[in-house]
Order: C-alpha cells, then sequence, then structure tokens
C-alpha cells in the first residue's frame, strides 16, 4: 500500500501539487517543470509564495526531522524554485525553454 | 538605500587595441585538420583540469574520466599509501581500458580481458599463468603516470610525457588567486552537463563575452547585469595572464528581482556575504587556458570545462561547488535556486551556440570580426593559434633534423 500523500499542518495548500513535484532528486524536479504547462506552473507558483518562508522557518526548527511529511515539505520548497524561474523570470518563454532544456543533465 | 546605478566606464577601444583589430580567420572553428593540431599542440601538452581533490579524498577511492580530444581515459587514484596519483587507465598487457566505471573504492584493478591485476598505487601486482610469458619484469608493466597536480583543490593532469611547466608557473598569478578564495576549502558540489553541436571554441567563446546577453538572456539574466549606465552589460575590466583571461562582471544595483529570487539572494548570503568572516569571492570570471572557466562567488564557486568530443561537438561540464554540506533548509533551496538560474541561463546560450556554428560550417563567412568588447575571445584565438603555430614550427624542425 502506498504511504498517504500528507504535509504538516499549515502547508494544506500544497497538497494538491505534491504528486507532480515532490520528487527525490533534482533532475526529477526539473523535468517534473519541463512537462508543465504555464497554467500549471503558475498555479504552483501562487500557492507556494505565501508559504515559502514558513515552510523554510517550519523545516529548520526541525534539522534531521525523518517524519516522511516534513522530508516531502522539503522536496516541494526545492521544487518550488523550478516553478519560481519559470514564472518570475521566464514568463512567456518557458515553453520555449523546456524544449532547449532537455539537452540538460544533473549528474 | 540605492547605490548609484550610473557608475559604469567601459573600457575603451584603445585599451584593447594590442590585441589586435583585424577580422580572425573561421578555419580553426571549423576545419577537422586544425582540430587534429589542437590535439596534438593543446590537449595533450597542457594542463587540463579534470576533478576536485575531494572526490578522491579518501584512501583507495578513484574516478576516470575520458579526455576525447587526447584519445585518453585517465585514472585518478588515491592510493592505500595515501599518494593521490594520475595513470592512463589502460592495461599494459594489451592496451585494453583498465576500470570500467566512473569512480568508487578499490584496492586493486583488475583487466577484464586477461585479469592482470594492479595495486591502486598503479604497480603490476599479478598476472594470471605468468610464466608462459617470456622474460615478463612485473616491475616494468606498471600503469602509465600521467603528470598530476593541484591548486586550491582543483586537479589538473598534463598527458605531456615531461611537462614544460610546472602547474604553478603555468596558472602564473592565478595560483595564488585561487588559494586565497573560499573555493579552496569547497568539498561538496552540484553538476550537471550538456553536450552541443559547436567546435569548443564557439562554445568557449560564448561565455568570454556579454555583448549576447542583453537579448540571448533577456528573461533569464534580465536587468541584473545590464542597466542604463551599462545597457550592454560590458566587462568593468579585462585582465590578461599569459594565455589566461579575466573579465570582472557588472552588476545592475537597480535591479528588483521576484520575491521567490529575493529570498534565495537574501538566504543565500545570510552568513557569507554579509556576516561570514573570511569568505571570500570574486566577480573576475577567469578563463583558463585551454578549456575551464571559474567564477568564484561566495553562495558557490561556478565552474566550467568543454571537452572536444570531436571538431565540432564539446561536452561541457557545469559545477558549482559549495561551502561545506547545506545543513538547513534555507541553504538547501538557496543552493538549489543558484544551480537552477545558472542551468536557465545556460538553456538559452546552447542553442546560438549551435547556430552559429552551422553558419561557421556553411562557409558563407571565413572571417570573425570581433569588437573591442569581445577582447576575451581574440586573447583567446590568438593564444589557440599561437600554441599551434609553435607546435607546427617545432614539429616541422624536428622532422626536418631527423631526415
Amino acid at each position: 500500500m502506498s504511504e498517504a500523500v500528507d504535509l504538516p499542518a499549515g502547508f494544506e495548500a500544497l497538497l494538491p501539487f505534491v504528486a507532480h513535484w515532490a520528487k527525490p532528486t533534482r533532475q526529477a524536479r526539473l523535468e517534473a517543470r519541463l512537462v508543465s504547462s504555464d497554467a500549471a506552473l503558475e498555479a504552483f507558483y501562487q500557492a507556494g509564495l505565501p508559504l515559502l518562508e514558513p515552510a523554510l522557518a517550519y523545516l529548520d526548527a526541525r534539522p534531521d526531522d525523518s517524519d516522511p511529511r516534513n522530508q516531502r515539505l522539503m522536496l516541494m520548497v526545492l521544487a518550488l524554485v523550478q516553478a519560481a524561474l519559470a514564472v518570475e523570470r521566464l514568463g512567456d518563454q518557458e515553453q520555449g525553454h523546456q524544449v532547449s532544456h532537455r539537452y540538460f543533465r544533473y549528474s | 538605500m540605492n547605490k548609484p546605478a550610473g557608475n559604469f566606464t567601459a573600457v575603451p577601444n584603445e585599451a584593447l587595441r594590442h590585441l589586435g583589430t583585424d577580422p580572425v580567420p573561421v578555419a580553426p572553428y571549423v576545419d577537422p585538420a586544425y582540430y587534429a593540431l589542437e590535439q596534438e599542440a593543446i590537449f595533450k601538452r597542457h594542463w587540463l583540469h579534470i576533478g576536485r581533490v575531494s572526490e578522491v579524498a579518501e584512501p583507495k577511492s578513484y574516478i576516470v574520466r575520458p579526455i576525447e580530444a587526447a584519445n585518453a581515459s585517465i585514472l585518478i587514484v588515491h592510493g592505500s599509501d595515501g599518494e593521490i596519483r594520475a595513470f592512463h587507465n589502460v592495461c599494459t598487457h594489451r592496451g585494453t581500458k583498465l576500470v570500467w566505471d566512473d569512480g568508487g573504492k578499490a584496492a586493486s584493478f583488475s583487466c577484464h580481458y586477461h585479469m592482470w591485476n594492479f595495486a591502486n598505487d598503479g604497480s603490476l601486482r599479478a598476472v594470471p599463468d605468468q610464466d608462459r610469458f617470456f622474460d615478463l619484469d612485473k616491475k616494468d608493466c606498471g600503469l602509465k603516470r600521467v603528470s598530476l597536480e593541484s591548486c586550491a583543490g582543483f586537479l589538473f593532469v598534463n598527458l605531456d610525457p615531461a611537462p614544460a611547466q610546472s602547474l604553478r608557473d603555468f596558472l602564473g598569478p592565478l595560483a595564488e588567486w585561487m588559494e586565497g578564495l573560499a573555493v579552496a576549502d569547497a568539498t561538496e558540489f552540484t553538476e550537471y552537463t550538456y553536450e552541443v553541436d559547436a567546435n569548443w571554441k564557439t562554445l568557449f567563446d560564448n561565455f568570454q563575452e556579454v555583448y549576447h546577453v542583453r537579448w540571448v538572456h533577456d528573461r533569464s539574466l534580465g536587468k541584473r547585469g545590464t542597466g542604463p549606465a551599462n545597457p550592454f552589460g560590458y566587462a568593468s575590466e579585462y585582465k590578461f595572464m599569459g594565455r589566461h583571461r579575466a573579465m570582472t562582471l557588472w552588476g545592475n544595483p537597480d535591479f528588483q528581482p521576484g520575491e521567490i529570487e529575493a529570498a534565495a539572494a537574501r538566504l543565500t548570503f545570510v552568513g557569507r556575504e554579509d556576516g561570514g568572516a573570511g569568505i571570500v569571492g570574486s566577480n573576475d570570471f577567469t578563463a583558463f587556458f585551454p578549456n575551464t572557466f571559474l567564477l568564484p562567488r561566495k553562495i558557490g564557486a561556478f565552474t566550467q570545462t568543454v571537452w572536444p568530443l570531436g571538431p565540432e561537438r564539446t561536452r561541457s561540464v557545469i559545477r558549482m561547488y559549495w561551502q561545506g554540506e547545506a545543513k538547513t533548509a534555507a541553504e538547501k533551496f538557496a543552493r538549489e535556486y543558484a544551480i537552477g538560474s545558472l542551468m536557465d541561463v545556460h538553456v538559452e546560450d546552447r542553442a546560438l551556440v549551435e547556430a552559429g556554428q552551422a553558419g561557421l560550417r556553411s562557409g558563407a563567412i571565413d572571417k570573425i570580426r570581433f569588437q573591442s568588447q569581445e577582447a576575451m575571445c581574440r586573447h583567446f584565438i590568438n593564444q589557440v593559434m599561437d600554441v599551434v603555430d609553435n607546435y607546427v614550427r617545432a614539429t616541422d624542425n624536428s622532422a626536418g633534423a631527423t631526415a
């Protein structure tokens, strides 16, 4: 049975995005971006923006935490970087970028 | 408080005239015969940045790295005796590639073909059915050494059996500069790679000028490095150091980043740029001859090494080095942002570099016209042509002497 998808209390707004974005590697988080529409990126960005600083504060108060919900929240924070790069920087150039991005690979 | 945005003076054309002003030939960027000369003159005879001491920090640890431009595979191994050595990754029996993975830990290496076994100091340890060989002396059959030296934690190899210069002499003033940087102690890094259909110099040149930034990186860099005082984002200074060169990158103090970018920037520098004692960075984007860049910013020092795979195919290896392990969520986030935003810039360059190579290959133009602020590109091709010319002259002379 697969583990219930859950996040710490206060971060429920990110739950709809967990399945797509909570990926364990940087390459997988990049690939999640590369298959996302502009609307999907915007939705995740808007949900994540107000929760970024609370999430970092929450996680930094719990170092070495083995709770899978907290670990999942960390992955969501890292994934938010990819959405922010698309939304804040690239805007309507993001979809064109996604084609060229496929030549790049994290080791 | 706003810093004045108006402080920028471009390096005047006259200060760069000494590098030459004529257009440069296209042939070195496309001609397979010229590439063959570069393989001999440059990649088999110069110090090449190949890795990091921290990658072989423990006794028995090893890495294997290809240098296609020299038709070589290099095994770098931290011997059980504590010494770090580099070897050709080639069995001394019949020349078979010895180690097939790209790193790990091993007390010894066995050739897949006939099971010759080499200790991690390179000596030949065991030969199956040795009595069948004629006068085989194992002492003569150790792995072939490759010159290996390090500076500021960066490993360099030189495939010349007798390098003309030590690494330190080759680096000149850059050696001391590197040793004073925070990156000298860095043991953590993140890496990504990409390949491109372009000559290694076409790719390298892309990063040696900022003339293209205003258009190509309109979004990924935007107004971070351009502004009313410096609309093309030109470097505030160029330095030419033997075969190496650097430019001091300019930043727009009035740039307003997006909210998450601003958070990343703030978290990036907390305890480092502002409060961290002894953390030394630099905006000097430095090109080491022949194929490596270093931009040692404080959050993470960025290196890029371009490896020719053929006359018009190149692999690029990008790393960001970090100061210690990321212990906090904030640090992990800031590092993810730093490497991710760098990749976004490189993504934009890649297609332009291929388009540039395709045009050069067509033969439509036979000269490249560099402007003054493409001074790094011009200095680079000057060095390449000088090294190749010297090699051709020396080869001709020795051919004449033996004739």
